[in-house]
């Protein structure tokens, strides 16, 4: 059995894979490696690199070449191929920061939590940025247990895919099947293995480079809005997952979902509250989903309203939505500004 | 058929990047070319008392001013004398007062072909852009760059100077652009083919021209000579791996990343000196030098003063890695135009090259062909296929069949074929 399986979906990225590639594929640790090349229909060169380097190593990297299912089709297809003891996911137009990756191999064949967290970076090229993303307050090396630990050590963030090592039993117990021809599927990937870890740990290694090329790649509005019935049908399916299938977790546990829930809760009203121009259609649709969130699940639909974007346009009956969100949301947004320094001030003559 | 004048202000023995570009294509051609050009003025040269061995079918006419604008007005009263003799007329940019030339000859001598070869854009050219940033001398933000006493932040005389910069020069480079986009648009619409060294270049000159225009386009891409390298070069023979870089190097196109991707593998490995040497010869920008003092990594990476065409041939002979840099102007354009000349001279050294480069574009595609080491300008990716390299032995096989495109008799035989089917030349002639 391989220590690690590393699953890496490949559409069009020729011009990437071999960085990606290059990044894992070294001799220290390759024989420790389960490398699975998922090729989704990709029409470009990217398969041909890739099997350059099945060819050299072929016990540790294999190419799968499937027809075109999305992102999800390929970590579906990659689960059910692993036979690393952990499983996790690199996308070929990004990659690992060898010198700690190696380092994470080396400590990842003595561990057994079900899920391994390590930081990640997002490295913006066109602006020559380097973002780096810690968890600041888990101790490195440090097993937590998940219906235990003290969330606030998160300080708001989650576990996200590019930062999450799981063992690949866990994500197959928690029955783990990603939608395909789908975006956002990551949020499933997020939410859905969590029910089956008991604990994880946390590496103080500097692991994932997420790689962003172009300004508009992560001004990607015009893309969530372009692909709102995806988000919607991902939204949908896990506030569904959350309130029929979590109901006996631990209070912890439920709660440190409900922080993901929440995030991308506060996304999806903005798609429409704020990015879609199609003032009609955003009307319709965010009406209809604030209505069927307070049937689906009470909780969460008061949980949300804590959010200014939220509480205001239900308050207004999503009114503003219909002739200009995305105004709306800046008046709302001074409007916190001010009185928040109103509140300040008032607490200062006090 | 006629000799073909070539109209071109760099040429050897004044060795810029845009005059070895025109020698090795024309020293490789079967064609008779006349080169007027000047030997006196030495701006942008490199190695200019190198004299490259140079075939009967060249020959050189050199004007007796040292300056350009003398120099455009000699070469047009030499065609005016000799209009007859010519039916084909090659200009290079740069600089682009050559197209200048070739646009006043077809006005001379209608008949005349005129093949205009452009190295950079004359107008609109993202690094110029990049260059020239919206960065008043007199602004407050001048305070993160050098001291400013408190009585210069807070001037009134300071921020009205701020204000008129802004209101003045800008308009005036604004005037500059409406003259290059118009002096592009001429040579353009006046030539009958225009060289590009790259599809990307071409792509981005002719966008906003007329479709017909395109049709004028020819991309033939930079050259080496096999010829001009050493036959043998001993290699160095110490143990270490050897980086070299050739040109021009200034606060665009830095080193900065690269630098720092050194620095970082030396806090992991002290002994980083023992087993990499980088060398830079050229001009690099002093922040930079400065750089390499402060992070103490002059025991790894010399700064060498730069050396002459042939020599930095040998250099590259020499090298276990060449290390190429490009400007990263995401900021202006996300594809990379630009296809540097050293490149090509690389490609001919048949070293591995290390090339820093936008991913999309001219330099990236050429790289990617030729199965060459693509990287972009983030720190971290460096510093992984360094460590790859020293580590680990990281190489890859550069394709032949991709390398002899860009040798100079076969770019040389691309020139012709198209000069002959475009001017409908036979051979006989």
């Amino acid at each position: 059995m391989k220590t690690l399986t590393i699953l890496v979906p490949v559409y069009n990225t020729e011009k990437y894979i071999r960085r990606c590639l290059d990044s894992v594929a070294v001799p220290e640790v390759i024989d420790d490696l389960d490398i699975i090349v998922v090729s989704d229909g990709s029409q470009d060169g990217a398969l041909a690199i890739a099997r350059e380097y099945e060819t050299r190593w072929p016990d540790s990297v294999r190419t799968v070449d499937k027809e075109n299912g999305g992102h999800g089709s390929t970590i579906n297809k990659g689960l059910g191929l692993a036979r690393g003891t952990y499983f996790r996911v690199l996308d070929s137009d990004d990659w690992f920061n060898t010198t700690d990756f190696m380092e994470f191999v080396k400590r990842l064949k003595n561990e057994s939590a079900d899920l391994v967290v390590a930081d990640y970076r997002k490295e913006f090229i066109y602006s020559q940025e380097s973002v780096y993303l810690q968890y600041r307050k888990l101790k490195d090396g440090v097993r937590y247990e998940f219906d235990t630990f003290d969330l606030e050590l998160l300080q708001g963030e989650y576990f996200v895919m590019a930062t999450s090592t799981y063992r690949t039993e866990v994500l197959r117990e928690s029955g783990l099947k990603l939608f395909e021809k789908t975006f956002y599927v990551d949020m499933q990937y997020n939410i859905i293995p969590i029910t089956k870890v008991k604990d994880f740990v946390y590496y103080d290694l500097d692991i994932y480079r997420y790689f962003i090329g172009r300004k508009d790649q992560s001004m990607n509005l015009q893309n969530f809005v372009r692909n709102q019935d995806h988000h919607k049908k991902v939204m949908k399916s896990m506030i569904g997952f959350y309130t029929d299938k979590c109901q006996n977790l631990s209070e912890k546990k439920k709660k440190y979902l409900r922080t993901i829930i929440m995030y991308t809760l506060y996304t999806h009203y903005t798609i429409y509250c704020a990015y879609d121009e199609n003032h009609e259609r955003a009307y319709r649709e965010i009406t209809a989903f604030d209505a069927w969130l307070y049937r689906k699940s009470p909780q969460l639909y008061h949980t949300v309203d804590c959010m200014g974007l939220v509480r205001w346009n239900r308050k207004t009956k999503f009114a503003f939505v219909k002739i200009n969100g995305r105004l709306f949301k800046k008046v709302i947004f001074l409007g916190g500004k001010i009185s928040g320094a109103a509140g300040r001030l008032r607490r200062a003559f006090r | 058929m006629k000799r073909i004048l070539v109209i071109s202000w760099f040429y050897p023995p004044i060795n810029s990047s845009e005059g070895l570009v025109t020698y090795k294509l024309l020293n490789n051609s079967t064609f008779q070319y006349d080169v007027f050009t000047q030997k006196k003025n030495k701006s942008w040269s490199y190695g200019n008392k190198d004299f490259l061995p140079q075939g009967a079918h060249i020959h050189c006419i050199y004007a007796k001013s040292e300056y350009l604008l003398d120099w455009k007005e000699e070469a047009i009263a030499y065609f005016k004398r000799h209009a007859d003799e010519y039916d084909i007329v090659m200009t290079r940019s740069m600089p682009p007062e050559s197209h200048d030339v070739g646009a006043a000859i077809k006005k001379i001598k209608p008949s005349v072909k005129w093949i205009a070869s452009f190295g950079d854009p004359i107008a609109d050219n993202p690094f110029v852009k990049m260059t020239l940033a919206d960065h008043s001398p007199y602004s407050i933000k001048n305070r993160y760059e050098r001291p400013m006493a408190l009585r210069e932040i807070f001037s009134v005389k300071r921020e009205l100077r701020n204000i008129r910069w802004h209101l003045t020069d800008k308009r005036a480079s604004d005037k500059v652009v409406v003259r290059e986009r118009k002096s592009q648009q001429e040579y353009l619409s006046g030539c009958d083919m225009a060289i590009f060294n790259s599809q990307n270049q071409m792509d981005y000159m002719m966008e906003q021209y007329p479709k017909t225009w395109k049709k004028k386009g020819v991309v033939l891409p930079h050259s080496y000579d096999p010829a001009l390298y050493p036959r043998n070069s001993a290699s160095y023979g110490d143990g270490k791996i050897h980086m070299v870089y050739i040109g021009h190097l200034d606060a665009i196109r830095t080193p900065r990343p690269f630098l720092r991707a050194i620095h970082a593998l030396s806090r992991q490995d002290e002994h980083l000196a023992e087993k990499l040497c980088v060398e830079f010869y050229g001009n690099m920008f002093s922040e930079d030098k400065v750089y390499i003092m402060d992070h103490e990594l002059y025991d790894i990476v010399r700064v060498r003063r730069p050396v002459s065409y042939l020599q930095s041939l040998e250099v590259m002979k020499r090298a276990d890695w060449l290390l190429h840099i490009d400007a990263n102007i995401h900021k202006i354009i996300d594809t990379n135009i630009f296809f540097a000349a050293k490149l090509a001279d690389y490609i001919g050294a048949g070293k591995n090259i290390f090339g820093i480069t936008m991913l999309d574009g001219a330099s990236a595609e050429i790289l990617r062909s030729l199965n060459a080491l693509v990287v972009s300008h983030s720190m971290d990716e460096i510093r992984n296929y360094l460590s790859l390299i020293l580590y680990d032995g990281y190489t890859l096989h550069q394709r032949e069949e991709v390398r002899d495109r860009y040798r100079a008799d076969q770019v040389a035989e691309v020139f012709e074929r198209q000069v002959k089917e475009r001017f409908s030349i036979r051979e006989a002639e």
